[in-house]
């Protein structure tokens, strides 16, 4: 990942390309968008790929947005003085207004401002202080929330600032149920402890209609899910019965993830999580799956949610044109094959230092094919964008 | 608006030569040049041809041939390192196919390890390895004119200079200084941007955009670091031992958020005056507050400066800083709980605070108008319902407990502890039982049940049999149990104990319970090898 702003939006481009070029990789701008001449009599038409073959090495760089990477270029090869970068960096916007400033004070000092708060709450009460008696941490935990949520609703849940404080009251029930724990003794990360701010932070979500509430809550689900294979079922994610456990929560979670991605688009921040989540405990159970000795039903199933996800995820992507569910989908079905080359030429094939060779090969050809996959697709993205 | 539109426009304004424009002249094609890799289908490529499978791939190459003893005969290994980065340095000249892109990637890589292996034969310390990975990195970026390979480049070169400071021991204050210093680049990378673009060439791009994620790693783990001299014991805004050197580090960071805010006046002159004033106010009582905590200052300058150059990158690597150097920060044992809570919730009331005025005093169009009252008590319902879920779960737990507090038996199980950090309650005590050893036969237990026991002269409990429902004899006790897995569980496994009282209740050799008549308890508390009470008692009994 570069910093260069800009950078990782370098995709959209201005719809330049001609229909008849979607398989060029070259810019042909005005090469294609002069007429061509017309045919003479008895002469065939000339076909797209004979277009093609009469733009190809043609390139525009000038033809594309003027991202903030460009300009840095430009710069840096004596194109654009200091005091034209200035002035080009002001016209693509990289100078913030004002207005700009102030909203980023007021957000970032609110949702600043509200995560120390908590953050100091459970510093708090991690720290034990048995200066108070017990019944008076409980008493000031709980006035603490019920101060912070009612404020919430008195400020108006319409508000940043209303809806930050009654968030902090759903985030206030947790150091409070610690406390609990704290003077009953109840047990150190308790599962019952997350599940129970899980399910209360929920229904603040239900009230603020905040995505974040919504995604705080979604990740204590899922620390719940994993405390409670390992203090409840007293198993491990990876064996049975905790594997079963493990996997429900992959595929609740990529279902979670699919259904939002379909209804609401890529840039829904919940979808974005649980699909984060998703992807990463499938592919871990995967893999896991690939490189155990023998095939226990469990990691039968894990091998096939690991496979069936991506493919799902590709199809998707495929009927909603979304290329970043696509890539996905391929970086996990690429992980696996890896993993299972890796097996293969290691533990199969018990190849040492060969195995150092052929994977090296094996993965750079990988690479290619993906490279080569990469840039097909998201030419025609961009194409259809 | 195209690239080429906006150097006519910038051509009008009589700020840039229209030769540029055109591809027939010198400055023409340097414009086409600068900017070869940098088309969409350049920057396509460039994706493309940055894979982990890529870099993996020549990561094994490269180990090979160092497996095959090559780099032992140190000048093959050198001169075939070195024609790898040359051939890098020729392929990434001019636009390339994604082939070569990716050759570029293998040869740098690939030339890179064997290089260091080979000096690795001949260079006896890691010190001096260090500093000769730090030489390769910059010849590297000089050779190859690839932008993606140079921040790479980059970021390693940071990670040998962290690494190298790691091995002469600079300490917590070395590793903040350190982290200062790297600020300070990014800072003077991004505020005079203009200027050292010229100035630094094609250099600029790779140090601007890899740095401030170099900085990451001991803004977050570095920073909260407190200096072994230290009291911990002392609240932060007291000068102990420590205090110079972490108050020279929260005037660093302090001093760095305020060159951009000044820069951000001389850019915007309208905000200018009030609003700069309460930034800089903010700044320094921030500093001020968290003369333990550089890292919280360091995370905040990254903000600042990723809204400075509007860069949503920049912002969020800030709000990654601030949020992972949290989380360390709570499992660091240099400061105690407590003084960490006074740093981040005076820290997070100042926020409000200045949120607050912000609104109060800014010349800007309100959030919009109050809504009506009976709007504000609809939240206001949904929001009791959850205050009321959140309030009687605890509740719950509260009556419970009190009952066995109140009328259970007190019984002794002896005990065997070790102690690590809990997630959010702090420190505590993980208990093993040896009542628990005596259960033969775990498998044919049920899930959920009760064990009998009797009481020595001491109050020790002793097991007598798994609850089959026969009435209880005298002096027999219930005591609930639940497996997890092929351990039995008595439900007190974990003792919370106050911060810093660690030493005392190391010498605990049983687990005090109040016992009730169904068998439900609460672990009130630990004592010694002759069975006294240890550490604060929460519960008097």
């Amino acid at each position: 990942m570069s910093l260069a702003p800009g950078h990782a939006r370098a995709t959209p481009q201005p719809p330049i390309y001609s229909p008849d070029c979607e398989a060029v990789p070259v810019r042909c701008d005005a090469v294609l968008r002069a007429p061509l001449p017309s045919p003479r009599p008895g002469e065939r038409p000339s076909r797209p790929a004979d277009r093609r073959a009469s733009v190809a090495g043609v390139t525009d760089p000038l033809a594309g947005p003027p991202l903030a990477v460009r300009l840095h270029a430009l710069a840096a090869a004596g194109v654009l003085d200091p005091a034209a970068l200035e002035r080009s960096l002001e016209l693509i916007g990289r100078k913030p207004t004002a207005d700009a400033w102030y909203g980023f004070a007021r957000f970032h000092l609110i949702i600043l401002g509200t995560v120390l708060v908590v953050a100091g709450a459970i510093f708090f009460v991690a720290a034990n202080w048995d200066v108070f008696t017990p019944q008076a941490r409980i008493g000031l935990a709980a006035a603490a929330m019920a101060a912070a949520t009612l404020a919430g609703g008195w400020i108006g849940l319409d508000k940043l600032s209303g809806r930050a404080a009654a968030l902090a009251g759903g985030l206030l029930f947790g150091p409070m149920l610690a406390l609990v724990g704290q003077v009953y003794q109840t047990g150190a990360d308790a599962f019952e402890l997350f599940l129970a701010w899980s399910v209360v932070l929920a229904g603040y979500a239900l009230a603020t209609r905040f995505a974040g509430a919504w995604i705080t809550a979604l990740l204590l689900g899922v620390v719940t899910n994993y405390l409670w294979i390992g203090q409840a079922l007293g198993s491990h994610p990876f064996e049975s019965p905790g594997l079963w456990a493990s996997l429900a929560g992959a595929a609740a979670l990529s279902a979670l993830a699919l259904d939002r991605r379909v209804r609401r688009g890529p840039g829904d921040a919940i979808g974005l999580v649980a699909l984060t989540l998703g992807w990463c405990i499938a592919f871990a159970h995967g893999a896991a799956a690939i490189v155990l000795e023998g095939w226990p039903f469990g990691h039968v199933v894990a091998l096939l949610l690991a496979l069936g996800l991506p493919l799902v995820m590709l199809r998707i992507g495929r009927q909603q044109g979304d290329f970043g569910l696509e890539r996905l989908a391929v970086a996990q079905l690429f992980g696996l094959l890896t993993v299972a080359e890796g097996k293969l030429v290691f533990d199969v094939l018990d190849a040492e230092i060969g195995g150092l060779l052929i994977m090296g090969l094996l993965l750079s050809a990988q690479g290619y094919a993906g490279g080569e996959w990469f840039r097909a697709r998201r030419q025609r993205e961009e194409d259809a964008s | 608006m195209s690239t080429r539109a906006l150097l006519e426009q910038l051509a009008d304004e009589g700020l840039v030569d229209r030769a540029a424009l055109d591809a027939a002249t010198p400055l023409g094609q340097r414009t086409r040049d600068a900017l070869a890799g940098l088309t969409g289908e350049g920057l396509r490529l460039q994706q493309a041809g940055a894979s982990v499978s890529v870099w993996l791939g020549a990561l094994l190459l490269a180990i090979f041939l160092v497996q095959m003893d090559i780099t032992e005969v140190v000048p093959l290994g050198l001169a075939l390192g070195a024609a790898g980065l040359g051939l890098a340095a020729v392929l990434a000249r001019g636009s390339a196919t994604l082939l070569e892109l990716q050759l570029r990637w293998i040869a740098t890589i690939g030339g890179q390890v064997l290089i260091l292996a080979s000096l690795g034969e001949v260079i006896g310390d890691d010190e001096s390895l260090c500093v000769a990975t730090l030489l390769l990195q910059a010849l590297t970026v000089w050779l190859v004119r690839d932008l993606a390979i140079g921040v790479v480049s980059v970021l390693v070169g940071a990670g040998a200079l962290l690494v190298l400071a790691a091995e002469v021991r600079v300490e917590a204050f070395g590793h903040g200084l350190l982290a200062l210093f790297f600020g300070a680049c990014i800072c003077a990378l991004w505020v005079l941007q203009a200027p050292l673009t010229a100035r630094l060439g094609r250099l600029w791009q790779p140090l601007a955009y890899a740095l401030p994620l170099a900085v990451w790693a001991p803004i977050t783990i570095g920073s909260g670091g407190r200096h072994d001299g230290g009291d911990a014991d002392a609240l932060p805004m007291f000068l102990g031992a420590w205090a110079a050197d972490a108050m020279l580090l929260s005037a660093g960071w302090a001093a760095l958020s305020t060159w951009l805010i000044v820069q951000a006046g001389r850019e915007r002159p309208e905000l200018r005056g009030g609003a700069q004033r309460a930034a800089y106010a903010g700044i320094w009582l921030t500093a001020l507050l968290g003369l333990d905590t550089p890292g919280l200052s360091a995370g905040l300058t990254l903000l600042l400066l990723g809204q400075l150059r509007a860069s949503l990158n920049l912002r969020l690597l800030g709000l990654t800083a601030i949020g992972s150097f949290l989380f360390f920060w709570y499992y660091e044992h240099g400061s105690t709980l407590l003084n960490k809570s006074i740093v981040a919730v005076s820290h997070g009331a100042l926020f409000l605070l200045l949120a607050g005025l912000l609104r109060r005093t800014a010349d800007r169009p309100r959030e919009g108008r109050a809504r009506p009252l009976a709007a504000r008590i609809g939240d206001l319902r949904w929001l009791s319902l959850a205050l009321g879920l959140g309030l009687a779960i605890p509740g719950y737990v509260v009556v419970q407990k009190e009952q066995v507090l109140a009328s259970g038996e007190t019984v002794l199980l002896r005990l065997a502890p070790v102690d690590p950090r809990s997630l959010m309650q702090g420190d505590y005590m993980e208990l093993r039982y040896a009542l628990v050893r005596e259960l033969h036969d775990v498998e044919s237990m049920a899930p959920r049940g009760v064990l009998i026991v009797t009481r020595d002269l001491d109050g020790v409990a002793q097991f007598v049999r798994v609850d089959d429902g026969r009435p209880l004899a005298p002096g027999e006790l219930r005591l609930r149990y639940h497996k997890r897995g092929s351990e039995v569980s008595l439900g007190a496994e974990t003792f919370l104990f106050p911060e810093g009282e660690g030493r005392t209740l190391e010498a605990a050799r049983y687990g005090e319970l109040a016992l009730a008549e169904a068998g439900d308890s609460v672990l009130v508390g630990l004592r010694d090898e002759d069975r006294r009470p240890l550490g604060t008692r929460l519960h008097d009994r």
